[in-house]
């Protein structure tokens, strides 16, 4: 090796707080692209290979009844590749001091045997048990609550009736929802076991396969809806056909928002890293400049220095690559293994992604090139007699006109000159500014994404004001269900709401309709707070009024207000007449009509029957509504009223939450690394300035100054410029909040989220912002007092 | 009027190493141009040791920044060994130095984060000269010339600031540049040290470099084959200097303004005398001849005198009249710079030491004449 490259190492292994400092720079870019990228294909090949290895169905058909012949017909539909029959009930699992836990069953043969949505053995196991009589096989992600094969469960049916089945084993159902996300329990049975559970051998479901464009939602829902027609014909009443992200794992969609969210993050810290290690790169070559007069006194051409320096930061660049690649490699492992449980699919083998790599090594070797390319072209060019002279404290400087106004001289003299230091270097810190100003804003703007969540839940949770919601396995009228629900001591009040399925109908009479759920309030209901984005609420009196909502607006562009939609209840077609529009976030599985009570229970020829009963309570906290509905539904029972389904308010915003909360978390890791990439930042630039300013400080040191005062010197500039970028970066944040809002709203929820501007990001970023100035300096500021008078003075 | 400075004829049998003709260098400041090198021509010869002497700030360092092409001149043209120094870009002049100049910074200036070796074996390194074996070969035998072979592998700054410098020595022989130009060698050592600096210049001189050092100290310039006074910019004729060594530099500097050069063929009668005398000479170039008459009418030459004498100063002090006739040598022809008598007395006002130095020189010189001619009658 020639001398010069000994110089390059000699520079790269030499200074080695620098070559950390600058290597960790460029390692976190590296490692956000890294992990972000990891995480998306592993999670995407993870998701997708479970699922669509379990030949899973497009679509499910909800209807009654149906059999084999319903299963040949809808086989004969165009379009259709596969369709199984389901007999599906629901009921609740009895378990001593908890709350009741919805399990649903759908009945099987042989667990190893099925043809659309196969079952597999759970992680671990080699194979599924075939139930036998009373047995029952349920989904892993429900082993959190704790039985174990062989145990009895004790499940109460919707008729009232306790039967216990025993634990035959578990599976893993990739195309079923987890327990932990929507609280109910996957479970499987024999057709005997579901007749005994109170099912029917007929079919009530029918899993439908389409044969070609799998993940097209028009074509799926298209085919499905033709099913649901042909069926509907044979003489089986369509409940509803539910299509979810067809050909897609049930949580694609939220991943890929999440992955959006994650990728965004991951490039703005590439960003910041590149801004970073321009900060970098030009401090180090403002160190060389008088290493490069010397080599270029002594022979050194321009494009031999330079080639030095690209080999320096490619040195630099595989540091990161070193640090990064198997970090991102075990972080996205470790986490995408954690949220394979969490999402309930199996994790694919992990080896890496090629495309990661290539990535990384741009992030890793072209970005810090780039970045360096003009500082580095700068200082080469400088000419020997710059680079000997120009270095330090400078000579010639400019003559200033401006005086001290009396007011500054208010101000402390040490803190004047951490004042005036800070704005001294103004590029550099325009680029640290840069990064701290962007870190801060984003920091803000996930805070704010969090209120936004927030907001959304409690948006929803306007649609859902009741503190219990309790549904009926069959209508009941008012008057008994109110007034037994009115004893109970702690109900204040209570509305009997119907859903109905209804099939809007399309204006080309060859297409089959779009499924709808109406759901009718009484006309005075206190306890639905609708966002109207066009129009009005229901009224009292409005009859064949409708309001509908975002989701049908975005399937029937054509609505206006004023204008009418002919929805077909029970086979007969009726007319109504769109009063507003409201919006909810979220993707219900069936959208939803709101109409008033009155008119539709007269329509469907059941007015006073109601199918399920909204509830106040006095007190709206957690306990009461527990204490209240457990009493309720045993009144309830009492009186031969069977409750399928009870569900507390407070619950519907813990599951709610639950969900939403997993990607703040995500966003706060990376907002977590951004504030890390702010805090080497200001590390650095505070390294260098007090690298630069050593002569200075031993003319401090000369002239009295203590470490105390040396060390404040350096700390409250950094907290200057630590306070400037979180000044400037509340105001950056509010176009990021609007912009994440929109964009996380648009990819998971379908419709823009609420932008909402809290205070908690901008206070939590202004302690960080302290903690991290106050950090990123004091290592720069023990240096600089640890300087001699005769160090200090001799530096050159 | 500019006045150029050449190189004595002592050391003139190599050939022109370095020309510099009529050389500006202006600086922009905040306030106006300033001019730190004022018409400035300086020769020197292959083999020469030249000292460039001057207070801080007189243009020394931006004079030897034209020579190495630190810096350019804003007009003029630098000639180092038939190249136009001037004329090279960044990247060539890079190239050209390594191979043709060695530079000895005050400050010596290692790179701190190589050894030793490292450090004189980079120019060879960036100027592809001699394998890379030859390379730690010739490193070590130049650390051998400058005594450091046993420092060969230790970090620049594990070394006393003498010995830095004779590694900063060595490394500026690494390519075996004609040239090797040192800005203050010794002005950062002890004076045992700076002999032991200095005796490894005199030793590269005696091998046949042109060495050019920029140094405070008169006692070390006066050691060296001759030196140029530098002062605002400009340089003092090194022959007025030492005609006048009593001047201060800015009174020298005027003296070289007020000289007028004059050239005369070899043979050629400068002064006759009897005739008015007007001005003081200087000899810069060539030598002359102070001749009497004979009584038989044939003349002899009573002395001569070469660079650095003079003549006309007893005729400033005594009687207006040439007092013997002055002629070129036959062998030579001769340059002589003129001060008007006027411009003379002028500076002698301002400089008593000086005018009493010159009155005695003439009290002498007026006794030799008397004498001669008497011994002559």
């Amino acid at each position: 090796m020639t001398s010069r490259w000994k110089k390059v190492w000699a520079d790269f292994w030499g200074s080695k707080g620098r070559t950390i400092l600058t290597i960790l720079t460029i390692a976190v870019g590296v490692l956000a692209v890294g992990f972000n990228n990891n995480m998306r294909l592993f999670m995407v090949e993870s998701m997708d290979g479970d699922f669509l290895s379990s030949n899973p169905s497009e679509a499910m058909v909800y209807a009654y009844p149906m059999d084999e012949n319903s299963v040949k017909i809808a086989r004969q539909v165009a379009g259709v590749d596969a369709v199984e029959g389901k007999s599906i009930i629901a009921a609740n699992i009895v378990m001593e001091g908890r709350d009741e836990i919805r399990i649903q069953f759908t009945a099987i043969e042989n667990p190893n045997t099925l043809t659309v949505n196969t079952l597999k053995p759970a992680l671990g196991e080699t194979g599924i048990a075939v139930p036998g009589e009373k047995e029952v096989l349920i989904d892993s992600s429900a082993a959190s609550l704790g039985f174990k094969v062989g145990d009895t469960i004790t499940v109460e049916l919707d008729n009232g009736k306790i039967r216990k089945l025993r634990l035959a084993g578990y599976l893993h159902s990739a195309t079923g929802y987890p327990y932990n996300l929507t609280r109910q329990v996957t479970a499987y049975v024999t057709l005997d076991t579901i007749v005994w559970l109170g099912g029917d051998r007929s079919f009530n479901a029918l899993a439908v396969s389409v044969s070609e464009k799998q993940t097209d939602t028009d074509h799926v829902t298209e085919v499905a809806q033709a099913v649901a027609d042909r069926i509907e014909r044979s003489g089986a009443t369509v409940d509803f056909v539910y299509i979810n992200q067809p050909g897609h794992h049930y949580a694609y969609t939220t991943a890929q928002a999440m992955f959006l969210i994650l990728g965004v993050l991951g490039w703005l810290t590439v960003l910041l890293s590149g801004v970073l290690i321009v900060n970098t790169i030009t401090a180090l070559m403002s160190q060389q400049t008088r290493q490069i007069g010397i080599m270029k006194a002594v022979g050194g051409r321009g494009t031999q220095i330079f080639g030095m320096y690209v080999v320096l930061i490619f040195f630099f660049g595989l540091g990161a690559l070193a640090i990064s690649v198997p970090l991102a490699n075990n972080a996205a492992k470790t986490i995408g293994d954690g949220m394979a449980a969490w999402l309930n699919f199996f994790p694919a083998e992990y080896h890496g992604y090629r495309s990661t790599l290539v990535q990384q090594l741009i992030v890793a070797l072209a970005v810090p090139l780039l970045a360096a390319w003009i500082p580095m072209y700068d200082s080469v060019r400088v000419t020997v007699r710059e680079a000997l002279t120009d270095y330090g404290i400078k000579g010639a400087v400019k003559r200033k006109e401006k005086k001290v106004s009396r007011a500054a001289l208010l101000i402390p003299r040490p803190m004047r000159l951490s004042l005036r230091n800070a704005f001294r270097r103004k590029a550099r810190l325009a680029l640290t500014l840069f990064t701290l100003v962007l870190a801060g804003a984003i920091f803000i703007s996930i805070y704010n994404l969090w209120a936004s969540f927030d907001q959304v839940i409690h948006d929803i949770q306007g649609y859902f004001l009741a503190d219990i919601n309790i549904g009926f396995n069959r209508g009941y009228r008012l008057e008994r269900v109110s007034s037994a629900a009115l004893s109970v001591p702690g109900v204040s009040g209570v509305e009997g709401w119907l859903e109905y399925p209804g099939t809007i109908v399309s204006e080309n009479k060859d297409e089959a309709g779009r499924q709808i759920m109406f759901v009718a309030p009484p006309s005075n209901s206190t306890l639905i707070d609708p966002i109207i984005s066009a129009g009005r609420w229901l009224t009292t009196g409005d009859e064949n009024a409708i309001v509908v909502g975002n989701q049908i607006q975005s399937i029937f562009p054509g609505l206006k207000i004023g204008g009418t939609m002919k929805i077909k209840i029970n086979g007969r077609e009726t007319e109504w007449h769109i009063v507003g529009f409201y919006t909810i976030v979220g993707n219900p599985d069936v959208p939803l009509a709101y109409v008033n009570y009155e008119y539709i229970s007269r329509i469907i020829g059941q007015p006073g029957i109601v199918y399920a009963l909204r509830v106040i309570t006095t007190e709206h906290d957690s306990a009461t509504q527990n204490r209240v509905n457990d009493q309720l539904q045993a009144l309830l029972e009492s009186r031969g009223i069977h409750v399928t389904d009870a569900r507390l308010g407070a619950d519907f915003v813990r599951d709610q939450t639950a969900q939403t909360d997993i990607f703040v978390y995500f966003m706060l890791v990376m907002a977590a690394m951004i504030a890390i990439v702010g805090g080497l930042g200001l590390m650095g630039t505070m390294s260098i300035n007090v690298l630069e300013r050593t002569r200075e400080i031993g003319i401090l040191r000369a002239t009295g100054a203590s470490n105390f005062d040396i060390q404040s010197i350096v700390i409250v500039e950094g907290l200057v410029v630590g306070l400037i970028s979180w000044m400037i970066s509340i105001v950056v944040s509010i176009p990021i909040t609007n912009i994440l809002a929109y964009g996380v709203g648009i990819s998971m929820l379908q419709a823009p989220m609420p932008v909402v501007y809290g205070t908690t990001g901008i206070v939590a970023w202004l302690l960080f912002t302290i903690v991290l100035a106050t950090v990123a300096s004091s290592l720069p500021a023990q240096r600089a007092s640890r300087l001699t008078v005769k160090d200090t003075l001799a530096y050159e | 009027m500019a006045l150029s400075q050449k190189s004595n004829g002592a050391s003139s049998d190599g050939h022109l190493m370095i020309d510099l003709r009529d050389v500006h260098k202006y600086y922009k400041t905040a306030v106006d141009d300033f001019h730190a090198l004022n018409n400035v021509d300086l020769q020197i010869h292959a083999g020469e040791f030249v000292s460039i002497i001057g207070k801080s700030g007189s243009g020394k360092s931006t004079l030897l920044n034209m020579i190495t092409g630190i810096d350019r001149p804003s007009s003029g043209e630098v000639f180092v060994n038939g190249m136009a120094v001037h004329e090279l870009n960044e990247n060539k002049m890079a190239r050209w130095r390594g191979r043709n100049l060695g530079i000895v910074f005050q400050f010596f200036q290692l790179l701190p984060m190589i050894s030793v070796i490292e450090n004189i074996m980079l120019p060879m390194d960036f100027c592809r000269m001699y394998s890379m074996r030859e390379r730690e070969k010739r490193a070590l035998e130049l650390l051998e010339i400058v005594e450091l072979s046993d420092h060969a592998y230790k970090l620049p700054t594990a070394l006393s600031g003498g010995q830095q410098q004779r590694v900063a020595i060595a490394r500026a022989l690494a390519n075996d540049p004609p040239v090797v130009i040192a800005d203050e060698p010794t002005g950062n050592l002890d004076s045992k040290t700076a002999e032991s600096v200095f005796a490894l210049f005199n030793d590269q001189v005696a091998k046949g470099k042109t060495i050019i050092i920029v140094t405070h100290d008169s006692g070390l310039a006066k050691r060296t084959h001759r030196t140029a006074l530098i002062a605002d910019g400009e340089i003092v004729n090194e022959y007025v200097a030492r005609a006048m060594p009593t001047l201060t530099r800015e009174q020298l500097l005027q003296a070289t303004h007020d000289a007028v050069a004059k050239n005369y063929a070899a043979g050629s009668m400068i002064i006759a005398e009897g005739t008015d005398a007007d001005a003081f000479y200087i000899v810069t170039k060539g030598t002359v001849e102070v001749v009497l008459p004979r009584p038989n009418q044939s003349d002899v030459i009573a002395v001569q005198l070469g660079p650095g004498k003079y003549f006309g100063e007893m005729e400033f002090f005594h009687e207006k009249k040439h007092r013997a006739s002055i002629r070129a040598s036959e062998h030579t022809p001769v340059e002589v710079l003129a001060i008007g008598y006027d411009r003379l007395s002028e500076l002698l006002n301002q400089s008593e030491v000086t005018r009493d130095a010159l009155h005695q020189f003439a009290d002498l010189h007026e006794a030799e004449n008397i004498r001669k001619r008497g011994g002559l009658s």
